[in-house]
């Protein structure tokens, strides 16, 4: 039962604890991280209720808390801040390819 | 068969790739690839196991019709696309932020340096 909530809350929860843990980036740039969060937020409400609604797929209510914004299930919400999470980890870490010299 | 979901793909591509030209974000195709790749492999194995525990299905009236295991092309390639907006969208919201930073900072270093302003700038 709601294994897709628990799983999309301990992704979320664990994207944020590695981003502030190991992200210093991510650490210095809160205002950055509340619009880049607000984009997410937006996009997904929009996109997901489209294919939803549109029926592109189709969620099993008894994995889910059955809370639907409008047609969107929570859960996706989490999912996608996750996706958010990680990619901004790994965007960070990777190493760029034109580094400053410090000296 | 039929390309919806591709079509809805192509679609946030082609408004992802006019927010990097717009806001002039870069993005080297190697640092992208070493960011996405773990990420997608990572959310596509989740992918996987809910599709085969039942929390979540794909309508395959909206699908090429072309599977990779129990995964539609069209999801994997979502988990690439969807990580690339990701990282538009954060590197503009740090543009944005660092430049805001920037002006409070030249505004603040102005009046500390004493340089009279305009308003208040006579002494008594």
């Amino acid at each position: 039962m709601m294994e897709y909530t628990a799983a999309a809350v301990a992704m979320f929860l664990a994207g944020l604890g590695l981003n502030l843990k190991f992200n210093p980036v991510f650490r210095k740039n809160q205002a950055a991280i509340m619009v880049a969060t607000g984009i997410v937020v937006v996009a997904q409400l929009v996109f997901d209720n489209l294919t939803v609604a549109t029926g592109f797929w189709h969620f099993n209510d008894a994995a889910t808390l059955g809370i639907r914004i409008p047609f969107m299930p929570l859960e996706n919400l989490f999912f996608g801040l996750a996706l958010f999470l990680f990619t901004a980890l790994f965007w960070e870490w990777s190493p760029r390819s034109h580094r400053r010299s410090s000296g | 068969m039929s390309f919806e979901y591709a079509a809805y793909l192509a679609l946030i591509l082609t408004g992802t790739l006019a927010l990097q030209r717009a806001f002039r974000i870069q993005l080297p195709a190697r640092r992208l690839v070493v960011a996405v790749l773990p990420v997608a492999a990572f959310f596509i194995a989740w992918d996987v196991l809910a599709v085969d525990a039942g929390h979540w299905s794909f309508n395959p009236e909206f699908l090429l019709g072309l599977f990779i295991g129990n995964q539609p092309v069209e999801e994997i390639a979502f988990f690439i696309v969807v990580p690339t907006f990701y990282v538009v969208a954060w590197e503009i919201s740090k543009k944005r932020m660092q430049g805001k930073k920037k002006t409070k900072t030249t505004r603040n270093s102005r009046a500390i340096s004493g340089k009279p302003s305009k308003i208040g700038g006579r002494k008594a």
